[in-house]
């Protein structure tokens, strides 16, 4: 506004000198000075006037100001030197077509310009003004002015950014950003007195760059176009804002842009309220190519440029190209910052107060797979619901699959309603497990949002298949079944506690794991703690399974205090023992007492280079096996011996054979080595 | 382990220094004996200080192979015996001028020598550890460009900042982003898990604050790092 005001102003000192000069006489020559000439806010000092009226029709005029100077200008202007040698009278309109303009300094540098126009009377003017220098380009002016009402005309080319911001004081950037590019505009501005009416402008710009302080804020050679129609009308200003952007690398904290062959797009139709600070976009358009299509509408505060209230519907047809530009980038120190992603989605958004309010996304088969291979989801068609408040549509999801911790599971639906922190299952979820099912009746939340999130289950576990499980952890093949019900599973401070037992039926008995807890589940160091029950085991059974050797009789025991730190143990106190009373018939082959022996000492009895080596198996009494792991060490015990050392086995009968070992203690490392010599059959230790 | 002595035995000399008068000195020793016996039943309370020098080589081990080539060729380090670390303070009788307290530590010393064990080792071998240390290891080729450049600097706490973003080249912003996220959360686990594994998850702090000044000293020159009052400093 200052601009033009300026050259409304300059413009009515000019024609008023000239209306002036002519209407004093008609004489030869004229010639007016003065020292000083000054009106409110500007002023101009040795002033010279020089009229020659060569003839009715012809008028050379020749004009000097030895400086000028206006509030709105950064500062002065001196040696300025105006002649029109020919002046032609043409109905009451007088022509000025070839002027020239020189002024030898002045904010914008010296400045010899070409000037023509036509002057009718103080409301009737047309103004034509090239080869103004400006930031390294140039520029043209075309002022028509008539009764009152104007339009500006404005051609400017390769102008450099960082000194037009300079040389005109303009607020485009905050003043410690760097900025530089080139930049060409064609404008057109008009008015009516001191009321500007409408606005059309292009601006084209290549090699755009700016950066903040802190490198938050940064572009580099952005080439891009924008294109702004605008009218005012009482008092607001409506219209539209296109802007192309096709070429550069574009980086707002934390998100990163490079437009490639199909340039991003965005179109806004709106409404400027400048009195009440408030922009109202009725229709809006983002295209970012491969990534996502956005529309919408948004009221927003300009004084604090708050979104007041916004609804936007965005689409993104590849996944792929929306996590890995947008998502990603806001989740990285998340376990969610490195998945693998396809499918598509929709999405709609409220915001109000500058905050999510709802959302309501529709998925279309959307694969999300941890690349370390921790979790994946499989197919999620459906809709994905929330509302901060009010009551949110209800979500309803399908998952084909997905495995964790490598267990896969089946298709899942969910019925659930998520509002502010907290989800409620609608029904109970009924996830497919290896043969077997997990029943998740409820699922209570809080803190969903925050960094601590917490939330409560319960579960029921029915049919697993150990067979299934020991397939997904190559372990031997298992026959058995896991089944629990767990009346309460807490996740609280980054750990998850399951209230009552899970059962293994498995080999003739049973096994119950207890007091279970998982530290950070998905972080880079899970902790697993439990407390194991072993009852009623059918030697026979474990010993086909695991190939260890043949033992025949009845095991129980217990191993507590499980720590595990990285699914490796590193504590527990373990007791496998042949139960008191034991009726099953106690057999144990050579290969299993050399095997419990080179597990007790590190080496094989050699029971077949003796005499024994004839009999194949032998008659038990009881078998015990303690165990206690402490970090590195593990303390070995079992049925006391007299003479300091302990039973393994302790034999019964003809021959009679015991396995009795002597170290107490040995290295972890070395008794899971012992394991691995451990002659097994068809069996991978691990 | 080494025994610390409870502080009323610390500044028992009190009790024998000399009074103005015979009640006054005659009251401290009616008063004074009862409780030094009852110091001397109390004192067996023994401390587990954190092993630093201990704490240090595992560090300084662990460092220098995540490092790799990055690390200065190995310095010899002056014996522990000559040299005590300034982090051993906690676990060592200061000064002769607790005079008596002093001696009556020596003496108490004797009486229960079990209770002062050697200097413990720091168990850096747990599978967890192993597998951050690969972790942290896979990752050093992509960081050490930028801690070179600068982009990237040690912080004062046993992690890694990004000092400049400006340093970094827009496109690979979010990945050395990402590198950062990833080796904070290796490291912070790592100080954790060698707390843990030495049964001790008390001292994850004591370990964090001797890797941050290893992680210092074992870096080349032209690393960056951030002093104890948080400036930025190139070494």
């Amino acid at each position: 506004m200052k601009k033009i005001h300026l050259l409304k102003v300059r413009f009515a000192w000019l024609s008023g000198l000239l209306f002036l000069s002519l209407s004093l006489s008609a004489e030869l020559r004229l010639d007016f000075s003065t020292a000083r000439l000054a009106s409110s806010g500007w002023l101009a000092e040795g002033l010279s006037v020089d009229l020659t009226l060569a003839d009715d029709d012809r008028l050379a005029v020749h004009l000097t100001v030895s400086a000028f100077t206006h509030e709105a200008l950064p500062g002065r202007i001196s040696g300025i030197e105006f002649d029109c040698p020919v002046v032609r009278r043409q109905a009451r309109a007088y022509r000025c077509a070839e002027g020239r303009l020189r002024i030898a300094d002045s904010p914008y540098g010296p400045q010899d310009l070409t000037a023509s126009g036509l002057f009718v009377d103080g409301q009737h003017l047309n103004l034509q003004i090239d080869g103004i220098k400006l930031a390294g380009g140039s520029v043209a002016l075309d002022l028509e002015l008539k009764e009152g009402a104007w339009t500006l005309l404005v051609n400017a080319s390769d102008l450099a950014l960082g000194s037009l911001r300079n040389d005109l004081e303009l607020e485009m950037l905050p003043s410690d950003w760097s900025l530089s590019g080139q930049a060409s505009l064609q404008a057109s501005l008009s008015g009516r007195l001191d009321r500007p009416e409408a606005m059309k402008l292009a601006l084209q710009v290549r090699h755009l760059a700016y950066a903040d302080m802190e490198g938050l804020q940064v572009a580099e050679d952005g080439n891009l176009s924008l294109h702004v129609d605008a009218k005012h009308r009482r008092g607001d200003w409506l219209g539209g804002v296109k802007l192309s952007v096709s070429q550069g690398q574009f980086y707002s904290d934390p998100l990163f842009l490079e437009p490639g062959q199909t340039p991003l797009q965005l179109s806004l139709q709106g409404q400027w309220t400048p009195i009440s600070e408030r922009l109202q976009i009725h229709k809006s358009q983002l295209i970012v190519p491969q990534v996502l299509v956005a529309e919408g509408r948004a009221k927003i505060d300009t004084g604090t440029f708050r979104v007041v209230d916004a609804s936007v519907q965005l689409r993104a047809d590849r996944l792929e190209g929306l996590y890995t530009t947008v998502l990603q980038p806001l989740l990285i120190g998340s376990m969610m910052d490195d998945l693998e992603t396809a499918g598509a989605l929709k999405a709609e958004l409220a915001l109000k107060q500058g905050r999510l309010h709802r959302f309501d996304t529709t998925l279309d088969r959307v694969s999300l797979a941890d690349r370390r291979g921790l979790f994946a989801l499989n197919g999620l068609s459906g809709n994905l619901a929330w509302s901060a408040q009010g009551q949110p549509e209800i979500s309803r999801v399908r998952i084909d699959g997905g495995q964790l911790y490598r267990i896969e599971h089946g298709s899942v639906s969910i019925r659930a309603r998520a509002q502010g922190e907290e989800i409620s299952l609608l029904d109970p979820l009924e996830i497919p497990l290896m043969g077997g099912a997990v029943r998740i009746e409820h699922l209570n939340t809080t803190g969903l949002l925050s960094a601590a999130p917490q939330w409560t289950t319960s579960a029921t576990l029915s049919g697993i298949s150990l067979e299934a499980l020991a397939n997904a952890f190559d372990w031997p093949g298992m026959q058995g079944e896991l089944n629990g019900n767990i009346p309460a599973v807490n996740y609280q401070h980054h750990t998850m506690r399951l209230d009552g037992e899970l059962q293994v039926d498995v080999f003739g008995g049973s096994v119950r794991i207890g007091s279970l807890s998982v530290k950070d589940p998905l972080g880079r160091v899970p902790e697993l703690f439990a407390d194991v029950r072993l009852a009623d085991l059918d030697l026979a059974r474990i010993t086909r399974t695991f190939s260890f050797g043949h033992i025949e009789g009845t095991l129980e025991g217990e191993i507590e205090d499980i720590h595990l730190v990285d699914w490796d143990p590193v504590a527990f106190r373990a007791r496998f023992n042949t139960p008191e009373g034991d009726r099953a018939p106690h057999r144990i082959s050579q290969r299993a007492v050399d095997n419990l022996t080179s597990l007790g000492n590190g080496l094989s009895s050699g029971l077949s280079n003796t005499f024994l080596g004839v009999f194949k198996e032998f008659r038990y009494d009881r078998i015990e096996l303690r165990a206690k792991l402490a970090g590195s060490v593990a303390q070995l015990d079992g049925i006391q011996h007299p003479d300091g050392g302990y039973y393994l086995v302790k034999g019964a009968g003809l021959p009679r054979i015991d396995v009795i070992a002597r170290n107490r203690r040995v290295a972890w490392k070395t008794l899971l080595e012992r394991l691995r010599n451990i002659r097994v059959e068809g069996m991978e230790v691990r | 382990m080494v025994l610390k002595y409870p502080q009323i035995l610390l500044k028992s000399p009190n009790f024998f220094t000399t009074a103005d008068n015979k009640e006054s000195a005659m009251l401290k020793r009616i008063l004074g004996y009862p409780l030094m016996a009852l110091s001397l039943v109390a004192c067996v309370t023994i401390n587990i200080y954190f092993p630093a020098a201990a704490a240090e080589e595992a560090a300084r081990t662990i460092v220098r192979d995540v490092l790799g080539n990055e690390a200065p060729p190995p310095r010899e380090q002056p014996a522990p015996e000559s040299v005590p670390s300034s982090d051993d303070k906690q676990s060592a009788i200061e000064g002769s001028s607790f005079g008596l307290a002093y001696s009556l530590g020596r003496l108490l010393d004797f009486l229960v020598p079990p209770a002062h064990a050697a200097q413990p080792d720091i168990d850096i071998d747990s599978p967890a550890i192993r597998s951050l240390r690969t972790s942290m290891a896979g990752r050093q080729a992509g960081l050490a460009g930028h801690y070179r450049s600068g982009a990237l600097g040690f912080t004062n706490n046993g992690l890694v900042a990004v000092r400049d973003l400006k340093l970094i080249p827009l496109r690979e912003r979010n990945r050395v982003k990402k590198m950062v996220a990833d080796e904070n959360g290796d490291r912070k686990a790592l100080y954790s898990e060698i707390a843990r594994a030495n049964g001790h998850p008390e001292w994850e702090r004591s370990i964090r604050d001797t890797f941050a000044r290893v992680w210092v000293e074992e870096a080349p020159s032209g690393y960056w790092f951030q002093d104890a009052a948080g400036k930025w400093q190139k070494k």
